[in-house]
């Protein structure tokens, strides 16, 4: 009995001792968001300050370089119009929070209280709220990355919006608008991809609406930074229906896509002249392969009076390219065998 | 003003110009080309490899005070490319590709030159794009050339994932499990792609010539190809390398990365032998500092109450021949960014500021004329 009772306490105890190491190394909260969720338990913002006057020549440094005060009357300068908008309110916390940290390591959340309360005293806690969804959005991703990493697009995609919703609610939607606008593009292209060759003034026309929707007055400006890529998104999606083209019908359905996006005079000009030469690239590219086909395969193998054969058609083919088709056959790239994509290559 | 006040207004004035006291970067003269690594992007626009987790491209800069997705740090007027090649092939295959997009870029703007920042195999990538671009123009297309992160003279971890070291079950899962699920799309060639980043020949019965050695033998520094070439090099201790990075669970990323032969001596996959000390600071999770210097060993000076900036070390010397730099050159830990190789790009976690990071090599470039 007094032997039963003597396993029964040792293995009590050793349950006791493992609940409590278990209760000292789970995960907790690191500081800093101990911190966030004691400030905003408490409710408390720092107390409003009178902020001196603007510094002059502030954009031309980095908040860091000022007092807390002159931080949060910069803040409202910059941010003070747009601050009902949550991306504008995310740019704000994020230039704040890169930096905080770093000069305040032990403390950075109060300090950013306190700008925040001194520039926007009656929006102070919303922010310190957004600021702490940020940060805790920050280290899902850090926690999630080999995962995500893994994941099909639609899964990935599936699992960030629903933690996004989670932590920062329907603002989400705005803070994230870009990506939804490109991802509302880039489904576009993949349905233009996957429909039957054919109707290609359609599709660019959809495309070129889809665009235009998704950008509204920030159209021209995505236009100047991104059209050729924009274009060249499309031209891929559209193979199908560029591969069935003849040549010429094949040009000039190029030229009408590009200027559809926008492209000037000049550029179709440079444009047509850059597809001719693709286009004799490409021929001379199927010449000189047949030819090396022809010699490699032959009984006995090349020879070296075939490999001079071959180097002076490769000089007269590609010109200076000539020495970097052969390293790139040494290493076992062979350019004739790459797919052609109209409008890329 | 006497000629006194003068020259101390021109003193003045150079001071500023030089420590680069202004707004985020200035607008480069040509647009500035990003060249990633192995993987792909997320959408055709390439944000996230080169951008933020809002979809914000850091070559995006902003046109109005208060526009949001985009980078506040460069010029409003900057021109960039984020370029898309197929994330997993050779770099003969890649570069021919960057060649092709920038060449089309070109087309559409008008662009005479351009500047190339890429970072890991799309530093490797740039060289050959820079030599095609050269045989095509019959000029120098490429005026500043920036490699960060880039295993020149190749990486163990690639070698190791061939030789499918102890865990690793086929070249192909391994690749995934560093880089993403990219490495399943069509066009991809994995077993190409790491033997690209093994400096020697990998196999000597394939009947091809693969690796870095032959690679920079072809594409090696050349003023002819670009005016300016300079390396960003990053390490990391491996308590705070991305477990992204982490090949295996007992932790294949710490790589013994600096120390000095001719060649790949102790034949891990990369140039140099490393000096018998992995936990030292002396690899990024993937590539030894041995292996990542190309021309001037830039420094990045990265500031909390000013704007960051890139200054060129002048100690070690300037690497022209890839596959011959000194001692000092492979094993120096000077200037090297404490981050490891996936925090220099839109990669979690977060604490790295890409966004100024990349502005002060905009800023760099142009004082280098690019």
């Amino acid at each position: 009995m007094f032997q039963n009772k003597k396993i029964l306490y040792s293995v009590l105890s050793a349950l006791i001792i493992l609940f409590v190491v278990i209760l000292i190394i789970r995960p907790t909260k690191d500081k800093n968001q101990k911190d966030f969720e004691s400030i905003l338990s408490e409710g408390k913002i720092s107390e409003s300050k009178e902020l001196p006057n603007l510094p002059e020549d502030y954009a031309d440094h980095k908040l860091m370089e000022y007092s807390m005060e002159e931080i949060a009357r910069i803040l409202q300068e910059k941010y003070g119009k747009n601050i009902d908008n949550p991306a504008a309110q995310i740019a704000m916390i994020e230039e704040l929070m890169k930096d905080l940290p770093k000069l305040y390591p032990n403390d950075w959340v109060k300090v950013l209280n306190q700008i925040l309360g001194y520039a926007f005293p009656n929006k102070a806690l919303e922010l310190l709220r957004m600021s702490e969804s940020l940060y805790n959005y920050n280290r899902f991703r850090e926690a999630n990355m080999s995962k995500v990493g893994l994941m099909s697009d639609e899964a990935r995609r599936e699992m960030m919006w629903k933690e996004r919703y989670r932590l920062f609610g329907e603002k989400a939607d705005q803070i994230w608008a870009m990506e939804k606008k490109m991802t509302v593009i880039g489904d576009s292209l993949k349905r233009i991809q996957e429909s039957p060759a054919g109707n290609l003034d359609a599709k660019l026309s959809q495309y070129s609406q889809t665009l235009k929707e998704q950008f509204g007055k920030e159209y021209p400006r995505l236009m100047e930074n991104k059209r050729q890529q924009l274009t060249e998104g499309f031209m891929v999606a559209v193979q199908k229906d560029l591969k069935v083209l003849s040549y010429g019908e094949r040009k000039s359905a190029l030229r009408e896509i590009r200027q559809t996006m926008g492209m000037d005079q000049a550029a179709l000009n440079r444009w047509d002249a850059l597809e001719e030469e693709r286009e004799k690239a490409w021929q001379n590219q199927q010449k000189y392969a047949e030819k090396r086909n022809q010699l490699s395969t032959k009984k006995g193998g090349m020879t070296a009076e075939d490999e001079k054969l071959l180097d002076a058609m490769r000089k007269q083919l590609f010109g200076e390219e000539a020495e970097i088709i052969k390293n790139e056959e040494a290493s076992g790239y062979y350019r004739a065998s790459d797919e052609r994509t109209y409008g890329v290559n | 003003m006497n000629s006194k006040k003068k020259n101390l207004v021109c003193l003045l004035a150079l001071l500023l110009f030089t420590t680069g006291v202004h707004a985020g970067s200035r607008k480069t003269v040509y647009p500035v080309v990003f060249a990633h690594g192995l993987s792909g992007f997320d959408n055709l626009l390439g944000y996230y490899y080169f951008g933020n987790d809002y979809g914000t491209f850091v070559g995006d800069p902003c046109d109005e005070f208060l526009e949001t997705a985009c980078n506040g740090s460069i010029h409003s007027s900057q021109k960039a490319l984020a370029a898309s090649v197929t994330p997993f092939q050779s770099s003969e295959v890649r570069g021919t590709q960057l060649a092709d997009r920038i060449q089309n870029y070109m087309t559409s703007t008008g662009a005479t030159k351009v500047n190339i920042i890429g970072h890991s195999q799309g530093g490797i990538d740039a060289r050959k794009a820079a030599a095609v671009l050269r045989a095509r123009y019959g000029r120098q297309v490429v005026h500043a050339l920036i490699s960060v992160s880039s295993p020149h003279r190749g990486s163990p971890t690639a070698k190791y994932i061939l030789d499918l070291g102890p865990g690793v079950t086929s070249v192909v899962n391994a690749l995934a499990k560093l880089f993403g699920n990219a490495i399943y799309g069509s066009g991809n060639d994995g077993i190409a792609a790491a033997k690209q980043l093994v400096y020697n020949d990998y196999s000597s019965t394939d009947g091809i010539t693969t690796g870095m050695k032959a690679f920079n033998a072809n594409y090696n520094v050349n003023s002819s190809n670009a005016a300016y070439w300079g390396s960003i090099i990053t390490a990391q201790d491996s308590i705070n390398t991305n477990p992204a990075l982490y090949l295996l669970k007992e932790g294949f990323y710490n790589i013994d990365g600096d120390g000095y032969c001719v060649d790949d001596c102790d034949n891990d996959g990369a140039a140099g032998k490393g000096d018998g000390t992995r936990g030292n600071n002396d690899d990024d999770g993937l590539v030894g500092i041995n292996s990542q210097q190309m021309g001037d060993r830039l420094q990045y000076n990265e500031c909390a109450i000013c704007f960051d900036s890139i200054t060129v070390n002048t100690s070690l010397g300037y690497v022209s021949n890839l596959n011959a730099p000194t001692s000092a050159q492979m094993t120096s830990k000077s200037s090297v960014v404490s981050q490891d190789h996936l925090d220099v790009v839109g990669v979690p976690p977060d604490t790295f500021d890409e966004e100024e990071f990349y502005a002060s090599i905009l800023e760099f470039i142009v004082t280098k004329g690019g």
